[in-house]
């Protein structure tokens, strides 16, 4: 699984120091980072499981997906909004993000456009996940870079076999 | 009509008066040589009419003469003589009738006292016209000679014969002043000017003082009248003061008079006034009714214009207003449609969305090996959001009802501080989760309402669910109420970020969101909260300054 994985530059250097068996304080202080964020860096690199970024203000949408995905040992992050989202993408660089497209401030396409133009982040699969099931709103979400388009109510069941569609379709 | 037109009218006037002036002023000369030359006529008239007055009467009065010379010429002297009375008071104009016999003496004469009875012509040597007259047997008439009583007279000798015999003379005299007081005297009362008379020798026999005085250009006219021309002429006196002058010749036998008539030529100007002080009334009220007349058609046609003016605008107004009208109400149409729209994707998206949550929340607990904790965490995703799509329904119904004015009010005796009370309880964990505090001003012995109380504090969770949504943390929500006339007013404030004026009127639409789909809703709450209150015969708005809060404000009555 270590060849999935997304390392930026921060990260290379961290995993060339931890190979020289330098210490975490040697490390932070070396890439001027704190140590508390050293740690998350070094968790998160020590996570091998596909992570997947979930996008919707609701929480009650969220939870029962987050559990679900969970079980099926993915390791799931969330956002609340657009901009928690881009933020989000950038720190913890997910394998997938499920997107709603109504969110507070920054929408759901806006937030798809920006990841699909950015090209640190262009290669990250995104799904859009929507009450919106009119076919012009699938045909924008598409046009605009987005891998799938699953309305809701969506089967648990399809949207797993969907995430490991596009998973297996966009791997590297 | 325009300020343009009236002013190019008020030019057309002024330039028609100008040139009615001009075109008077050109006819002037012309008119005042007709007239000049009329008046010379008219003068040259009365001067011929006065001379043949004149001939005649001098003539009648020889001829008078000579009948009695020649009827009696065979009576003795007496017979003739006894005549002469009736003839100087039947025929007035002589001075005397006298009698001189063939020796040459004055016999008789009549009146007496004016008779130089024994006068000797031959004795004073004056016998030439008396022996002329005896020879040729002919009238003569002699110059006008002065008379020893004075004043000019004209001396009539008439022969008498019998057959061959000379029996004498009959002598008639008349005096100049005679005729003139008669004949040409007249002619000048109330008028202006001067008559004369004069004789073919220069003699003046009337007036002449007149000449006195040193005249310019009356040597010709003096000349014509010596010679018994007639006509008109000019002359000027010192003061270069032109006058005219008309004269015709006195014809009386061989004697040659002539009359003369001098006016002034200012008697030409002073007529040819007259007749234009008649001209200039006329013509002054012609212009007055010109001017009148054309100012009385602008004022008309300006009123009329303004009133059409008047109309025209009103009716571009009508036009402009209903144009406006339009335009709103295609705009409101528009808005609606587009609020329509919201509504479908916002109801589209708020069932949906617990769907979703309680599908996938459903397939979890489905799922092998789930931890207790997951299980109630996914049962309680489920049970908020069934109570949650409820709210939804609810609310559409509710919305449904008051549209079609179906709402049920339960109307009941109810006390507004227990809702209240009710209400805040509700919201009290909420508020105090985003660390609000929450101000309560109830006044004592608050009377009771009559309402619904379940549908007046669904209003108050409503507007407090609405004041914490956007008040951020560490606000204020106050909720005031206080007695007026009748009616309990109820102000719900908060320090959240406020409603710009311009949307404060149309929170209360259905589906209208502040700041559109910004901030999540189903824009629903405060048009049922309005619906409510109406239906309880009650009024509600909102007051708000952005970024410090807003207040609602309901008013109920009692």
């Amino acid at each position: 699984m270590t060849e999935k994985l997304k390392l930026d530059e921060q990260d290379r250097k961290i995993l060339e120091l931890l190979n020289r068996d330098a210490t975490y304080s040697e490390i932070a202080e070396q890439l001027g980072i704190t140590k508390s964020e050293l740690e998350s860096r070094i968790r998160r690199l020590s996570d091998t499981r596909i992570k997947v970024l979930i996008v919707d203000d609701e929480p009650d949408t969220l939870l029962p997906l987050k559990r679900a995905l969970e079980q099926e040992d993915y390791n799931v992050i969330e956002a609340r909004d657009g901009l928690e989202a881009l933020e989000k993408v950038r720190t913890e660089i997910p394998d997938l993000v499920l997107l709603d497209l109504m969110l507070p401030g920054i929408n759901g396409f806006e937030v798809c456009q920006r990841l699909k133009q950015d090209e640190m982040t262009s290669y990250i699969p995104v799904i859009m996940l929507t009450a919106k099931s009119e076919v012009p709103d699938k045909v924008k979400g598409l046009e605009l870079g987005a891998d799938d388009y699953v309305t809701k109510p969506f089967d648990l069941a399809e949207l797993k076999v969907r995430i490991k569609a596009v998973l297996r379709r966009t791997a590297p | 009509m325009n300020r343009d037109s009236r002013v190019a009218i008020l030019v057309i006037c002024v330039v028609l008066i100008v040139m009615v002036i001009l075109l008077g002023l050109r006819s002037h000369g012309e008119v005042r040589e007709t007239v000049r030359t009329q008046y010379g006529e008219q003068q040259l008239m009365l001067a011929r009419q006065a001379a043949s007055s004149i001939s005649e009467f001098a003539n009648e009065r020889v001829t008078i003469i000579e009948i009695l010379a020649r009827d009696r010429s065979g009576d003795p002297v007496d017979n003739i003589t006894r005549c002469f009375q009736t003839i100087y008071t039947k025929s007035e104009g002589f001075y005397s009738i006298e009698y001189i016999n063939a020796s040459g003496v004055v016999v008789y004469g009549y009146p007496e006292e004016r008779a130089p009875i024994g006068y000797d012509l031959y004795a004073e040597n004056r016998s030439d016209i008396f022996e002329a007259v005896r020879d040729d047997g002919e009238t003569r008439i002699c110059r006008p000679t002065y008379l020893f009583e004075g004043g000019l007279g004209s001396f009539i000798w008439v022969p008498v014969h019998d057959g061959e015999e000379f029996r004498g003379v009959i002598l008639a005299i008349i005096r100049v002043s005679t005729i003139s007081d008669k004949f040409i005297a007249p002619l000048m009362a109330n008028r202006t000017g001067y008559v004369y008379m004069m004789d073919n020798h220069g003699q003046m026999l009337y007036n002449g003082e007149l000449f006195e005085r040193p005249w310019n250009g009356w040597t010709a006219i003096q000349s014509d009248q010596a010679s018994g021309k007639e006509g008109t002429a000019t002359c000027s006196d010192a003061t270069n003061e032109e006058y005219i002058v008309a004269y015709a010749p006195v014809r009386w036998r061989d004697q040659l008079w002539s009359v003369g008539v001098l006016v002034p030529e200012s008697e030409v100007d002073s007529l040819i006034r007259s007749v234009y002080k008649e001209q200039m009334i006329f013509l002054g009220a012609v212009i007055a009714i010109i001017t009148g007349g054309s100012g009385g058609l602008i004022l008309m046609f300006s009123r009329w214009n303004k009133r059409l003016e008047a109309e025209v605008k009103a009716k571009t107004c009508d036009l402009v207003r209903t144009n406006e009208e339009l335009t709103r109400a295609n705009k409101q149409l528009k808005e609606l449609d587009k609020l329509k729209s919201e509504f479908v994707s916002m109801v589209s998206h708020e069932l949906k969305t617990p769907l979703a949550a309680m599908k996938t929340s459903a397939q979890v607990l489905q799922g092998d090996g789930i931890g207790g904790e997951t299980r109630q965490e996914m049962l309680n995703v489920i049970l908020r959001n069934i109570d949650r799509q409820t709210k939804l329904v609810t609310d559409l119904l509710d919305l449904s009802r008051i549209e079609s004015g179906r709402m049920k009010l339960d109307k009941e005796k109810v006390s507004l501080g227990d809702i209240i009370e009710d209400a805040v309880e509700n919201v009290r964990q909420e508020a105090e989760g985003k660390g609000l505090r929450l101000d309560i001003d109830l006044p004592e012995g608050l009377s009771p309402i009559y309402g619904d109380s379940g549908k007046l504090r669904q209003v108050l969770i409503n507007l407090l669910d609405n004041a914490i949504k956007f008040t951020a943390y560490g606000g204020r929500i106050g909720i005031k109420v206080r007695e007026l006339n009748g009616q309990v007013e109820l102000r719900i404030s908060d320090t959240g970020v406020g409603i710009p004026a311009e949307e404060l009127e149309r929170i209360f639409d259905k589906f209208y969101q502040v700041g559109g789909a910004q901030t999540r809703g189903t824009g629903l709450g405060l048009a049922i909260c309005k619906g409510i209150i109406e239906a309880h015969g009650g009024r509600i708005w909102a007051e708000s300054r952005p970024g410090e809060g807003s207040t609602f404000v309901i008013v109920l009555n009692k």
